[in-house]
């Protein structure tokens, strides 16, 4: 609905359709961390794959556990979260069902971050600690 | 010996356990629920952004610790955190009260902080396997709030108003703090394997972190016993009373429950 | 033709064609006082703003909803937190000055924040609404020609996207809930349907900076354009959706203008309520007055004034 102008603006968020994906042979773990990567965190611009947050992605006879962390034990997008990564690995072909697992005990830190996260949180605005020692652009 | 699964532990460990989780639970849901009076109102923009930050994570460590408690005993954190009468809360009475000011503030989570970061220790190397996660999670995230704490506490001391405020928040806290450190449940948890350091122990270190950071600024801690009445036993006062029924206001009537 | 004008003349030509500028530059006095007349009223939009909401984290009704409103009031501390470095990049105020002057009655803040939050689904209701029409608001700044504003603003809207997610939860549980709880959104919206458009501002006709603003470039829609926008892409849709009965009898979809029409707002109320008759004007400058006093040495032991 809104361009470019809103970023973020996307309400419709977690209830998305995400893209179709399609698996060459039998379906692999791979398969699934690719899926993960459409998984947006819902107040960054970036998926939750690059913040470090999904830590395990285990296949079981086509049966899927995705295990994840929060950055922050208080974050109020825990359920969506939550939502969003069992809408997408359902949508693989060949799961046939979902658990996600949420964990702490290899607790998150900014270290866990993908290099193309930091990136795109600097370019967006994000400050420091999150960003990784970018600017606080605003000063 | 360790515990990796509730179904073969015996019940006075599991009775003991389900109890301490509870204690820590409920401190940590009226503390939150106390730092939120200053959001929108702290001293600074800055410090209100801080405050607020603290106080989430204190609410979320209550949620994180209900479900612990939820999965031991039939129910949900949602009903251990509005269903419950104020008797069968087993929070320290230190945190019960609206603050007087922001010395108070800085000294009664402070004392809290360091207080809570001491049982987690505790927790964390007790016999129960599972919750070492979750603790050392907390842990992490309490680490920040005690460094926020102490630089408040040096701030104010060095300031002669800030310093009067400070000294008398500690008169009236002191005792409350000292008193954190009962079982919450029938027997002594620490006996029973919950936690990896007697409770006594457990009240040494925190007096000899806490104790060495107000000294660390020229103040000495109040010469004291523990508050005869801590609040793990259910004693409570009027004013968990007020904070809990204004936290039920929504929920009892019956309007956006099912979240 | 002096130095100055010729400098000015660059600056006008820079701002047409979309330029952004940065407060480094040499800015004129007219530019940098209309820039900050803006970001200090949305500063203190922001700080006044906590306040109808922040009594109903304690009362939240279930403990995902505490997490969420909590972080949603603390984020509005923060967009203040932003918006006051923000205008003090301009040179001409510090926050000190700022926050004194919004204390004195002497800078204004948005109007809807003189009314009363009185239930749950008013929680629900200004989360989903209020920050969604200010999502619209701040979208469009985005592009504004003050460059610091536009990049702050870009990360407030990522945050104001989830305030809205979360107020739209809670608007779609009451919707879909008991008789009670429907009654409770009705009479919500009901109450603040025009605070709501209001929030937009005086129509384009009536206001008073807004020619000025737009030929800066710090304003890159009029109140009228984003009060549309947010009626037909967002308002009416939702309301709509949930079910909501829309509290105008004469509002309809003019097809040929491509606009909504909708019965006249009360700007004579709108004025009152600006110059402090509104109904919690008096409560809201005395909770920040309280605030800011009781805590005066607070700042003076912290060393910040």
């Amino acid at each position: 609905m809104l361009a470019r102008n809103e970023p973020g603006f996307d309400l419709a968020a977690g209830e998305e359709s995400f893209p179709p994906v399609e698996v060459d042979g039998e379906l692999t773990e791979e398969d699934l961390w690719a899926a993960l990567e459409d998984v947006e965190d819902p107040e960054l611009p970036v998926s939750l794959v690059e913040l470090g947050l999904i830590q395990e992605v285990r296949l079981e006879d086509g049966h899927v556990t995705v295990t994840f962390t929060l950055t922050y034990t208080g974050c109020p997008a825990k359920e969506i979260m939550e939502r969003m990564i069992e809408r997408r690995v359902e949508t693989v072909p060949g799961v046939d069902s979902v658990t996600v697992d949420l964990r702490y005990d290899d607790p998150w830190t900014p270290a866990d971050m993908h290099e193309s996260a930091r990136e795109k949180l600097g370019e967006a605005g994000f400050a420091c600690p999150l960003a990784g020692g970018g600017v606080c652009d605003d000063e | 010996m360790t515990v990796d699964n509730l179904e073969n532990a015996e019940e006075s460990f599991v009775n003991a356990l389900e109890a301490e989780l509870l204690a820590v639970a409920d401190d940590d849901h009226v503390m939150g629920n106390r730092l939120c009076d200053w959001t929108g109102v702290a001293p600074t923009v800055e410090e209100d952004v801080a405050i607020s930050n603290v106080a989430q994570d204190e609410l979320g460590h209550a949620e994180l610790f209900y479900d612990q408690v939820a999965e031991i005993r039939e129910g949900s954190s949602q009903e251990l955190a509005y269903e419950r009468s104020p008797e069968e809360y087993r929070n320290a009475r230190l945190l019960e009260a609206p603050f007087e000011d922001w010395a108070d503030t800085v000294v009664r989570h402070y004392c809290y902080d360091v207080a809570d970061a001491v049982r987690l220790r505790a927790l964390a190397d007790g016999e129960y396997e599972p919750i070492e996660g979750v603790a050392q999670k907390v842990l992490d995230e309490e680490a920040y709030h005690t460094e926020h704490g102490e630089v408040w506490i040096e701030t104010l001391a060095a300031d002669v108003e800030g310093r009067e405020r400070l000294v008398a928040a500690l008169e009236d806290a002191w005792a409350d703090a000292l008193a954190f450190f009962e079982p919450a449940g029938e027997v002594d948890p620490a006996e029973a394997g919950v936690y990896g350091r007697p409770l006594d122990a457990q009240r040494e270190a925190f007096v000899e972190r806490a104790g060495s950071t107000f000294e660390s600024v020229g103040l000495s801690v109040p010469d004291v016993d523990p508050a005869a009445e801590t609040g793990r036993e259910g004693a409570h006062s009027d004013d968990l009373e007020e904070l809990l029924a204004e936290t039920r206001e929504v929920y009892e009537q019956g309007v956006d429950v099912g979240a | 033709m002096s130095s100055t004008t010729i400098n000015r003349d660059g600056f006008r030509d820079r701002i047409e064609r979309g330029e952004q500028v940065e407060p480094t530059e040499n800015l004129p006095r007219e530019y940098r006082e209309a820039a900050q007349r803006m970001i200090q009223f949305h500063a203190n939009s922001e700080i006044v703003g906590t306040l109808p909401e922040r009594r109903w984290i304690k009362k939240a009704p279930s403990l995902r909803r505490k997490r969420a409103i909590s972080a949603k009031v603390q984020d509005e501390a923060g967009h203040a937190q932003v918006l006051y470095r923000v205008a003090e990049t301009l040179g001409l105020k510090t926050r000190d000055e700022m926050i004194e002057d919004l204390l004195e009655g002497d800078a204004k803040y948005a109007n809807v924040f003189n009314y009363e939050a009185k239930t749950w689904a008013d929680a629900g209701y200004i989360a989903c609404f209020i920050d969604g029409a200010a999502m619209f608001r701040q979208g469009s700044l985005t592009e504004s020609s003050y460059a610091p504003y536009a990049r702050g603003l870009r990360k407030i809207c990522y945050e104001e996207s989830f305030h809205v997610k979360h107020g739209e939860d809670i608007i779609r549980s009451l919707a879909t809930g008991s008789k009670k709880e429907q009654e409770m959104l009705q009479d919500a919206v009901d109450r603040w349907w025009e605070p709501t458009l209001q929030f937009f501002g005086p129509r384009d006709d009536d206001s008073v900076h807004q020619d000025e603003l737009m030929d800066w470039g710090l304003k890159v829609k009029t109140n009228d354009e984003l009060r549309q926008q947010f009626l037909e892409e967002f308002y009416i849709p939702k309301l709509e959706q949930y079910g909501v009965e829309i509290p105008d009898d004469d509002l309809y979809y003019d097809e040929e203008a491509g606009r909504w029409e909708y019965s006249p707002l009360d700007w004579d109320r709108f004025l009152e309520v600006s110059r402090g008759g509104g109904p919690m004007n008096d409560a809201r400058m005395d909770e920040r007055t309280r605030a800011y006093e009781d805590n005066v040495w607070v700042r003076r032991a912290a060393g910040v004034n």
